[in-house]
């Protein structure tokens, strides 16, 4: 190549880096004004609502909780009390311990009187079998809870059992280990009661973090921020996302994911499109992309939903190490899920979900670690040949870092404006002292943890979700997934 | 001054793209510490609200109940009384303040019943809080509409009745459905005549609300359904057939089993199966069953779901007819109800077949 | 000082707790009051209280968890009126599983409670 081709082709490559920054950014602004006037919106209708009275109505639908367990014996006894907690009347817990190595069954037995019945399955969605079987309890006040003891078979397709069993029109599919408010239910099945010309096929809650907050008998009973910034840094982006992108997404309708640890789904639709992918590791985003395409090409008017309250609670890992595979983790399962779904991509057929969503979560969520990577590697050739000017480069990081804090400083405001759940004195500073230091804190691990998810979905395809190690109440999730 | 010539000269050699960068820096350098004065800002006020409205309550909560208290003593209204309005009215001029008042009153009026629940009604109507709650009626903001009848349900104010009745089709949802919660609220059933000229959809979490509401009433007399089950406004339809089915209004059978044959709109049609099968209209299950292959498939399950307990061995040709339904749960169901009315019969069945659920139902049956 | 009946009231509406506590006062009993589930157990282990009132729905610890730590942690005997919403039928029926003694649904009137109340604890 001659000289001047190789000038053009960086001059382009300089362009395209800038546009799209640019675009990064605009979307976020944009993103940004339209979740500040959903939440408006959201708290002004919500100051109205009467939750008593759906909560002992008779009539209200019925809901099953399925949350599958995968050696989570250490806790599951209270986990279980927690979830069997909720105002909702209509409703059932069904535990899947998902083929556990250690006494989770035992515990369960003996804690909740368990005796085993006879119960014929439906089996709508292939799983793995059973194992021990089906159980109830013979005490009256646990008769809400159903415990199935299957083979493992992965998370997916411990929910996939749930989904045969449950006899209710609604299901809950959340992590074991959430803490579920009691309120929960109600808050979230007000989407699909109140829709009258859409179908309200999910609807997505919000996952606060419960480092450092004090839970008793599965009650939230105090909350307070964690100590270490690592754990306060990911409280940040778990508001950003939350309160500003999902919030967003939700007016957009758009919405390409539910929290795999706290979701409700109109069970008819998740059997229809056949239930969770065992396949992959991102089966949360999964299931809705494939139930929105489904509701696409049946040409149904359909919505994803959103409640922004906070009602499930759960614990963010505390060390980098389980950071880091958890994001690999979710690296892979957004890979996964966009290359399933190829065909939706800027396909004018699925309206705005293959023109907006679609290329949003490709360029901006799965290209975006690349794209920071590419930057990362073109810099550094150009330090090496000494073709840096420094003080043109130095403008870029600090204009790059300000939108970060501004962005940051934004949600932090909506969370005080909305739910205001930090009201400790203090809390304020901490919280902006991590805000500062969050991108070095918090961010270079996350990019590393997405290149690894990358190389593993490339070169390492048969990579295993690592067994799980847990100490106590503060856990790493392996199994989980948020 | 040589620093600042220093930086724009700098400023004015550098490539376009890098002087957007620089004031971007500036106005974000601006925004970002706008937004911590603020956010700091935001967190005192809000702290100190919580401190002044919790004061404020105190306050106003230890007027109240003096207010309360010192009426079961006289009859007439006491100097002391007389004070305490007094005092309210000056301070509801302050829409906080008012705000606070009006909150400690509905609680109180919701948990209380009897003369004192008569005393804080007259405590409202005294103190002119009740003038303020009307006139946000004529506001064009859905938000403060919502909040003035909301307030008026909640005291019982009943004069405003024809106003709130020509918004039960207002186009805000929120407007609407606070007005129709008005009328049942305070009229009962009587106020359930809104479903006439009601063209907005109720949907399925308005309709529960209402229903709850109606269970509250001594009075359970529900008027005529006839013109609500005919109605143009599927939503109408849907929410009669929940009174029929709560209220077992067998009355209207035959309305019923018309709904059932004409209705174009399936969920209609399903709720209309289950009603009919609440009220054991055995008539219905006849009519079903001729209709049932030109039903869609959701029908068809409802059918059977709900109808379980009411089959009869004169039905067992037609249960037999779906033993290897495509549906599991019809074949379920039907294989059930087998069971329970001719047990040997089951037991007979063969178990080998090609259809691989009803092996697994038949033999699951045979065994358990 | 002794002959003076304590009675603790449990609720989380701080105007009916307040109305309550003058009407019962009034009456010649000692209140108690407690915002929340929490607070009512720490009281009633501290002043063992002739009687207990308690709304069924509380923040944190709920009327039912307060009449269940009172008739099997403490084994206390102590007389429960639970105070249930337009609803609640199955919590109320729980609670006297549990061992509440009466129920009084909202909304009710004070006076009524006040008779209940002196009937509870015999009017001396």
């Amino acid at each position: 190549m001659d000289p001047k081709t190789v000038h053009t082709l960086i001059l382009i490559f300089h362009y395209l880096f800038l546009v799209y920054t640019v675009a990064v950014i605009t979307s976020y602004v944009v993103l940004s004004i339209i979740s500040a006037k959903e939440t408006v919106e959201y708290k002004k209708k919500n100051s109205f609502v009467n939750y008593s009275e759906i909560l002992s109505s008779s009539i209200s639908p019925s809901i099953s909780i399925i949350a599958p367990a995968y050696n989570e014996s250490l806790n599951i006894i209270e986990n279980v009390r927690s979830l069997l907690s909720s105002h909702y009347v209509n409703y059932n817990v069904i535990i899947v311990n998902d083929g556990s190595t250690d006494n989770s069954l035992e515990k369960l037995i003996e804690a909740y009187d368990l005796v085993k019945i006879d119960y014929l399955i439906n089996e709508q969605i292939i799983t793995k079998p059973l194992r021990e079987g089906i159980f109830k309890s013979t005490n009256p006040a646990f008769e809400k809870l159903i415990v199935v003891d299957k083979e493992n078979g992965g998370k997916a397709d411990a929910l996939n059992m749930g989904l045969n069993i449950s006899n209710n029109e609604y299901v809950a599919c959340i992590d074991v280990d959430c803490l579920l408010l009691e309120d929960a239910l109600q808050k979230m099945i007000k989407p699909f009661l109140e829709a009258t010309s859409v179908k309200v096929i999910a609807t997505g809650g919000v996952i606060r973090i419960a480092n450092s907050c004090v839970i008793k008998d599965g009650k939230l009973i105090d909350i307070n921020l964690p100590n270490s910034l690592m754990e306060i840094a990911q409280i940040l982006e778990y508001l950003r996302s939350f309160l500003l992108g999902r919030m967003a997404w939700s007016r957009l309708n758009g919405l390409l994911v539910i929290s795999g640890a706290f979701g409700l789904f109109d069970k008819r639709i998740a059997i229809d499109v056949g239930g969770y992918d065992t396949t992959t590791v991102g089966e949360d985003m999964e299931i809705i992309v494939r139930m929105r395409r489904f509701m696409e090409d049946k040409k149904e008017k359909y919505k994803v939903a959103y409640i922004p309250d906070p009602l499930c609670w759960t614990e963010a890992p505390d060390n980098y190490k389980t950071l880091i595979s958890q994001r690999n983790r979710w690296t892979r399962g957004t890979i996964e899920t966009l290359k399933k779904h190829r065909k939706i991509g800027f396909n004018s057929k699925y309206r705005s979900l293959g023109l907006l969503s679609y290329p949003y979560w490709f360029f901006f969520e799965r290209m975006a670690p690349i794209v920071e990577l590419a930057g990362i590697i073109y810099f550094a050739i150009l330090v090496a040949l000494d073709y840096v000017r420094w003080d043109y480069a130095l403008a870029f990081f600090v204009a790059a870092y300000l939108f970060t804090l501004t962005f940051t400083i934004v949600a932090i405001f909506s969370e005080e404006l909305t739910y205001h759940q930090y009201k400790k004195k203090g809390t304020g500073f901490k919280l902006l002292v991590t805000t500062i230091l969050e991108p070095f804190i918090l961010h270079p691990f996350i990019l590393y943890a997405a290149i690894i998810g990358n190389i593993d979905y490339y070169f390492n395809k048969n990579k295993k979700w690592g067994k799980m190690t847990r100490k106590g109440l503060v856990k790493s999730k392996n199994y989980q997934d948020n | 001054m040589i620093d600042y010539h220093y930086f724009l000269n700098y400023y004015y050699q550098l490539p376009v793209v890098l002087k957007w960068v620089w004031i971007t820096i500036i106005v974000l350098s601006i925004v970002v510490f706008l937004l911590i004065v603020f956010l700091k800002l935001l967190r005192l006020k809000l702290r100190r609200n919580e401190k002044i409205t919790s004061e404020y309550q105190d306050k106003y909560e230890a007027l109240i109940v003096a207010y309360l208290y010192s009426d079961i003593e006289n009859e007439e209204a006491t100097e002391e009384q007389k004070s305490i309005i007094k005092k309210i009215k000056s301070s509801i001029k302050d829409d906080f303040k008012r705000d606070i008042i009006v909150a400690i009153l509905m609680r109180l009026r919701n948990e209380i019943s009897g003369e004192m629940a008569d005393t804080i009604q007259d405590l409202y109507l005294e103190t002119g809080l009740v003038n303020s709650a009307k006139s946000k009626l004529k506001s064009d903001e859905w938000y403060v509409v919502s909040k003035g009848i909301r307030e008026l349900t909640q005291f019982h104010v009943k004069e405003i009745h024809t106003e709130v009745e020509k918004l039960v089709n207002h186009k805000n949802r929120e407007v609407r459905k606070q007005s129709q919660l008005y009328l049942i609220n305070l009229f009962g059933f009587e106020g359930l005549n809104f479903l006439e000229n009601l063209t907005t959809p109720l949907s399925e979490w308005d309709q529960i609300q209402l229903l709850e509401i109606l269970q509250r009433f001594s009075n359970q007399k529900i008027s005529d359904v006839t013109k609500w089950l005919a109605s143009s406004n599927d939503t109408v339809v849907s929410f009669a057939l929940k009174l029929v089915k709560i209220y077992n209004l067998y009355g209207v059978k035959e309305k019923l089993l018309i709904l059932f044959k004409n209705h174009p709109n399936k969920e209609v049609k399903i709720e209309t199966i289950q009603v009919l099968s609440n009220l054991q209209i055995v008539e219905a299950k006849e009519v079903i069953k001729e209709n049932f292959e030109t039903l869609s498939k959701e029908e068809q399950i409802t059918f059977f779901k709900a109808f379980e307990d009411l089959f009869d061995i004169e039905d067992k040709d037609f249960l037999l007819q779906n033993i290897q339904h495509k549906i599991f749960d019809i074949k379920f169901i039907s294989l059930k109800i087998l069971k329970r009315l001719d047990t040997p019969l089951l037991l007979k069945l063969p178990t080998a077949s090609s259809d691989l659920e009803y092996t697994k139902i038949v033999k699951f049956l045979q065994t358990h | 000082m002794s002959n003076v009946k304590k009675i603790v009231l449990a609720e989380d509406n701080s105007t009916l707790s307040l109305l309550l506590k003058f009407k019962l006062e009034k009456e010649g009993y000692k209140l108690l009051v407690a915002k929340d589930g929490k607070e009512a157990i720490d009281i009633i282990e501290q002043h063992n209280p002739e009687l207990i009132l308690t709304d069924i729905m509380m923040p944190f610890i709920s009327g039912l968890e307060v009449i269940s730590h009172v008739r099997n942690k403490l084994e206390l005997q102590t007389p429960i009126v639970v105070f249930s919403t337009a609803g609640q039928e199955e919590m109320v029926l729980k609670a006297f599983n549990l061992g509440a003694n009466d129920f009084m649904g909202k909304p009710f009137s004070p006076n009524e409670l006040v008779i209940r109340v002196k009937r509870l604890l015999g009017s001396s």
